[in-house]
């Protein structure tokens, strides 16, 4: 089975600048891929350079096992495109805008354009710039939604909509997945990734961190423990795998190692529990693990831009 | 006065964001009038050769291309500077102040910047007195330094004369900075309010050519007007000053009361809702582009088409003019080496080609700002290659600014051939501007280069274009040598009528043009799109 999107080794370089630093990235057919990381981790420069409006400088880029470069106009034909920044053009309608991507695209199906209006609330007749964010959104949502296309790339696409709008979203892309499309979706709401992902890569600054199932993932988180126990738990912190550990009259707080659980929960369970709470590893812990003490100057100042391309 | 709040805050923060602009455009004015000054004494050396150029212009094509001309029977060097520069200078003034205003006021509006130094405590009225104040100044320093370096300069350039320039520049600038103030007001998008302010600027100069033509009051219903009849250098008058100062007055009370009176980023029409689907048309990259590009080949049709009219009217007067003085008309056409008439023209219709130049260049820079704007990833990332997008603005840069330019023409090839009850004369016209299309064509392919592989240096093309009205306007003036009017593509066109039509250089200046346009497309093809 060929992928829909493979990257190797892919790096892009501004100036002094390395966006994409061995890259590496594969999305397979039919699946919805979370492509996860903090802002400016290269996240849209991995994108563009998937759409060919970037030429890398080294490594392979496939898409459906073409070039992405060479081939872009063909391979077009085949995906649609949201950026997490829409621009309108101010003198257009939305619908216009809406009807012009879709139509350069190779056709858009106007029974699904009407009803995705319909679900979106949203009014194709005013000018381009009277649009607030989350409606400009919406316009780029729309006209990727209703093509008929294999394979949806999709920058941070629900920065902007309300939270409704972002259920909608969710349900949207349910039905592409279920009508066999394959979904990239780059984004750093982490619930958003869970809810829809099966599998998910996660890059910081330039570089795959880890990529694969939740599930595979998840191994390598780990799961935060609270209990009260009848016989004082102070020995635990001595067990392998145990981390962060706090003793509070009687009340025992440590996060394990995801692999290290079963046999630690028997050894609080030898303490006689009273009261056990245990908690799921989360992405955003999957997040903190890889980021969390190192997050960089930055990554914290929040820039709203992926990359400063002059 | 809570609404000129966080004024000097403005001023200072556009004077950070114009450190290079502002300087560009004193030293580019200034530098030029004290240039041409200072090149007079050694082309002009005996007082014989400035009244043979005097005698040279004494006529209605002068008055329309150049003024009045007062003062042509004692031609001293400032009367020249007065007589045959002035008006071009203060044209420069006022495009000036039409792209730094609108530049501070609308431009700011529409991208959104204002709402968030309007969200701070600053007064409604701060930015537009900002803007006004910092260009008001930079017109005033501009007018100083035009009256102190004059005379230093300049060869038998008296102080009072070197004020009027001065003054008269200024003034003019600041009176079309309070028509782009008021402009600025009621166009919705900057690059509207721009034209709009320019068209102002072209009809000044119309108005003014009409009026001088004829040597009629209609002359000072043009701001343009106002420097010249000052008339340095010949007895200076100061009165027009006053007339400047009104009108400005005027203008900004308007603009403020229009500001006042609308929303923050509103427009003096209310948006109105669109058609919900596009047209067939509009999902095509050349009808795309058409529809980005057709208000401006409409105003430019429309502004030429006019200026055609204008320039044709004149023909009569000047017919009437080579009647009345045969020997001085023998004596100017065997100076030009072709008939007199025409040479007038031959010279027209550079204008008219030069200012097809000025919707082509504009035409192509639209895909530069679709692309730094994110437009462009949007339309790429479909299946929309990118030869064809960026084909589509050069194709209608070609086309248009070749049908711009026969419109123009055609107006003054029917005007002519009425009054000279020759229809051949309007064939020869649209010969002649025809014979202009390839080096128009060059300009493109031009900018077409620079958007293929050095987008950074995009301003080139037009410093190319200024270079040649340069040329085209004074060459003759100031003896311009041969290389350097070679650089001017305009200059490798036959001189029709009247000249001798030589196919070979049509031919080799189209595929030096279709060669770059191409080779600019290939390079756009290679590079990464650059995006915010």
């Amino acid at each position: 089975m060929t992928p829909v999107i493979s990257m190797k080794d892919v790096v892009k370089t501004y100036g002094s600048v390395r966006a994409l630093d061995f890259f590496n990235l594969t999305v397979n057919p039919g699946e919805v891929h979370g492509f996860l990381g903090p802002n400016g981790a290269g996240k849209t420069t991995a994108i563009r350079v998937l759409l060919g409006l970037l030429r890398h400088d080294s490594g392979v880029a496939r898409l459906f096992g073409g070039d992405p470069w060479a081939d872009a106009v063909e391979l077009h034909r085949r995906l649609a495109y949201v950026p997490g920044d829409v621009n309108l053009w101010p003198e257009l309608t939305g619908g216009e805008a809406i009807d012009v991507l879709g139509r350069l695209r190779g056709g858009l199906d106007p029974k699904k354009r009407a009803e995705l209006c319909e679900r979106f609330d949203f009014d194709p007749t005013k000018k381009g710039r009277t649009y607030s964010k989350g409606n400009r959104q919406k316009v780029a949502i729309i006209a990727a939604l209703s093509s008929d296309v294999d394979l949806l790339i999709m920058d941070e696409p629900t920065s902007g909509l309300d939270p409704l709008m972002e259920v909608i979203f969710q349900e949207c892309i349910k039905e592409e997945q279920a009508a066999g499309k394959t979904v990239l979706l780059s984004s750093h709401i982490l619930y958003q990734v869970e809810v829809l992902c099966e599998r998910v890569t996660i890059i910081r600054q330039g570089q795959t961190v880890e990529s694969g199932t939740l599930q595979e993932l998840r191994h390598l988180t780990r799961t935060s423990v609270t209990a009260e126990t009848e016989r004082p738990a102070a020995d635990l912190i001595h067990l392998p795998g145990v981390h962060d550990f706090s003793l509070d009259n009687g009340r025992v707080q440590f996060d394990v190692d995801t692999d290290k659980l079963g046999p630690v929960i028997s050894e609080v369970a030898a303490l006689g529990i009273r009261n056990l709470v245990s908690q799921p590893p989360t992405l955003e812990q999957l997040f903190m693990r890889h980021y969390g003490e190192e997050l960089t100057a930055e990554e914290l100042a929040e820039p709203e831009k992926e990359e400063v391309v002059a | 006065m809570n609404q000129f709040a966080g004024t000097g805050t403005l001023i200072r923060f556009i004077l950070r964001r114009d450190r290079l602009r502002l300087p560009i455009w004193i030293v580019g004015i200034t530098g030029f009038v004290l240039l041409f000054a200072s090149s007079l004494p050694g082309i002009y050396a005996t007082e014989a050769d400035r009244q043979a150029r005097a005698d040279l212009w004494d006529n209605p094509i002068a008055n329309l291309m150049r003024g009045p001309g007062y003062g042509l029977d004692d031609y001293t060097f400032g009367v020249m500077v007065a007589a045959e520069i002035l008006l071009y200078v203060a044209v420069a003034a006022a495009l000036m102040s039409v792209f730094l205003i609108i530049r501070h006021t609308r431009r700011e509006e529409e991208t959104g910047r204002l709402e968030l130094i309007r969200a701070s405590t600053v007064g409604s009225f701060a930015q537009p007195a900002a803007a006004l104040i910092v260009v008001s100044a930079a017109h005033l320093l501009n007018g100083v330094l035009i009256a102190t370096l004059l005379p230093v300069v300049g060869e038998d350039m008296a102080f009072a004369g070197s004020l009027a320039v001065g003054t008269g520049v200024a003034a003019t600038g600041i009176v079309f900075a309070g028509v782009a103030l008021v402009v600025a007001q009621m166009i919705e998008f900057g690059r509207g309010a721009a034209s709009v302010s320019a068209m102002v600027v072209a009809a000044a100069f119309l108005i003014r050519a009409i009026g001088d033509v004829q040597g009629s009051v209609i002359s000072w219903f043009s701001p343009l007007f106002w420097a010249q009849s000052m008339r340095p250098f010949v007895d200076e008058r100061w009165w027009p000053l006053a007339l400047a100062g009104i009108t400005t007055i005027a203008l900004v009370s308007v603009a403020f009361a229009l500001n006042v009176r609308r929303d923050v980023a509103a427009g003096l029409v209310r948006p109105r809702p669109g058609k919900a689907n596009a047209s067939d048309g509009l999902a095509h990259p050349v009808g795309f582009a058409f529809r980005q590009l057709r208000g401006s080949l409409i105003g430019w049709s429309i502004g030429l088409i006019v200026l055609g009219i204008a320039f044709g009217s004149t023909i009569g007067e000047i017919s009437e003019w080579i009647a009345d003085n045969p020997e001085m008309a023998e004596f100017v056409a065997a100076f030009e080496g072709i008939s007199l008439l025409d040479s007038l023209i031959g010279f027209l219709v550079l204008i008219l080609a030069m200012l097809a130049t000025g919707f082509a260049i504009p035409a192509v820079l639209r895909a530069r700002a679709e692309e730094t704007a994110g437009h462009a990833e949007a339309l790429l990332s479909t299946a929309l290659g990118r030869s064809r997008w960026i084909g589509s603005y050069l194709l209608i840069a070609m086309v248009g600014s070749a049908i711009v330019l026969l419109l123009g023409a055609g107006a003054l090839g029917v005007l002519s051939a009425i009054d000279q009850n020759d229809t051949n004369l309007f064939w020869q016209i649209i010969g002649a501007a025809l014979a202009y299309v390839p080096a128009i064509w060059l300009l493109i392919g031009l900018v077409s280069v620079f958007f293929g592989f050095f987008p950074k240096g995009l301003a080139v093309p037009w410093v190319v274009l200024l270079f040649a009205v340069t040329a085209g306007l004074f060459g003759d003036l100031l003896n311009m040598p041969g290389w350097m009017y070679n650089a001017s593509p305009f200059e490798h066109v036959p001189e029709l009528p009247g000249g001798e039509f030589t196919l070979l250089s049509i031919v080799v200046l189209t595929g030096i043009a279709i060669g770059l346009i191409i080779l600019g497309v290939i390079g756009f093809g290679r590079r990464d799109l650059q995006s915010v």
